[in-house]
């Protein structure tokens, strides 16, 4: 019986090891739908291609290198890496290194910033309203959304990781910013306005 | 296809990969784990609707529970009705 009941234990905690899935993982959260609107912008454009090739500039200037592209699909992935490290931080792992010996001294040193830009036609506000009867008989109703012509909505999406000096993995986040998303959107105004100008 | 990626990048996922030809995409969400995701899209024998497969691994270890696909397959519904206004 103890040895049953040790075997349960172990094996409880084994199953305690491995963390299971978030369970808001994928779920829509109630910021879902803000995050959208943040990461998403409209443009009087009169081909996705010039839009797509407009944000690939963009993302060029910001030193990002391309990774992945699908002209049909509008997707264009993109990272860079970089220096992480900030001067606090230095400056608390020396602290530590002098407290409790260099092994415990960890501060940021490189991060990988990657990007995912994807386009998509933009619909108006005025869906046509469509009316149908199934076999069954059943009446639905439904909007059907009605493209804009030269119009086309961008959406970027950046997350970053950051290793330490010791080259482990610190930190893996999202990136959900405003200021930055700000930022990418207005160089991307004027890329396209530049583009317009045949100005390169 | 677009209404996939849409769901995706609506989830926090970053693309990693996308094929139009083959109506696969894999895409990464990383929010202090690493979930990783494929999910590819063929029409159906009849060609009237298409059928949209899943599949994710958490970390190193792969996703088996129902629950997160569940979830998964409601927020894309959700997403194929879901306008927003304010952006689109």
């Amino acid at each position: 019986m103890k040895k049953i009941i040790a075997c349960t234990a172990v094996i409880g905690l084994l199953a305690g090891c491995v963390q299971p899935i978030p369970p808001e993982a994928l779920q829509f959260q109630p910021d879902t739908l803000a995050n959208r609107q943040l990461q998403s912008r409209k443009y009087d454009i009169k081909s996705e291609k010039d839009l797509l090739s407009a944000s690939n500039n963009v993302l060029q200037d910001m030193g990002f290198n391309l990774d992945e592209s699908n002209m049909p699909l509008g997707v264009i992935v993109a990272s860079k890496s970089r220096d992480a490290t900030e001067a606090g931080q230095i400056a608390g792992a020396m602290f530590m290194a002098f407290m409790f010996g260099a092994n415990a001294a960890s501060y940021d040193k490189v991060q990988k910033i990657r990007a995912s830009l994807v386009t998509k036609p933009a619909s108006t506000n005025n869906p046509i309203e469509v009316d149908v009867k199934t076999k069954s008989g059943k009446q639905i109703k439904f909007d059907q959304k009605v493209e804009m012509p030269n119009s086309y909505v961008v959406r970027v999406t950046f997350q970053r990781m950051v290793w330490n000096q010791k080259g482990v993995l610190t930190k893996i986040e999202g990136i959900n910013e405003p200021e930055i998303y700000q930022e990418f959107f207005d160089k991307l105004s004027k890329s396209i306005f530049l583009q317009a100008q045949n100005v390169n | 296809m677009r209404t996939v990626i849409a769901t995706l990048q609506d989830l926090g996922f970053v693309v990693d990969k996308a094929d139009l030809d083959l109506g696969s995409v894999s895409a990464t969400k990383l929010s202090g784990y690493a979930l990783r995701m494929t999910v590819s899209v063929r029409p159906s024998e009849s060609g009237k609707s298409m059928i949209v497969r899943a599949n994710a691994q958490y970390n190193t270890t792969a996703v088996t529970d129902p629950k997160p696909y569940q979830d998964f397959f409601v927020s894309l519904q959700k997403s194929l009705f879901l306008t927003a206004n304010n952006v689109d």
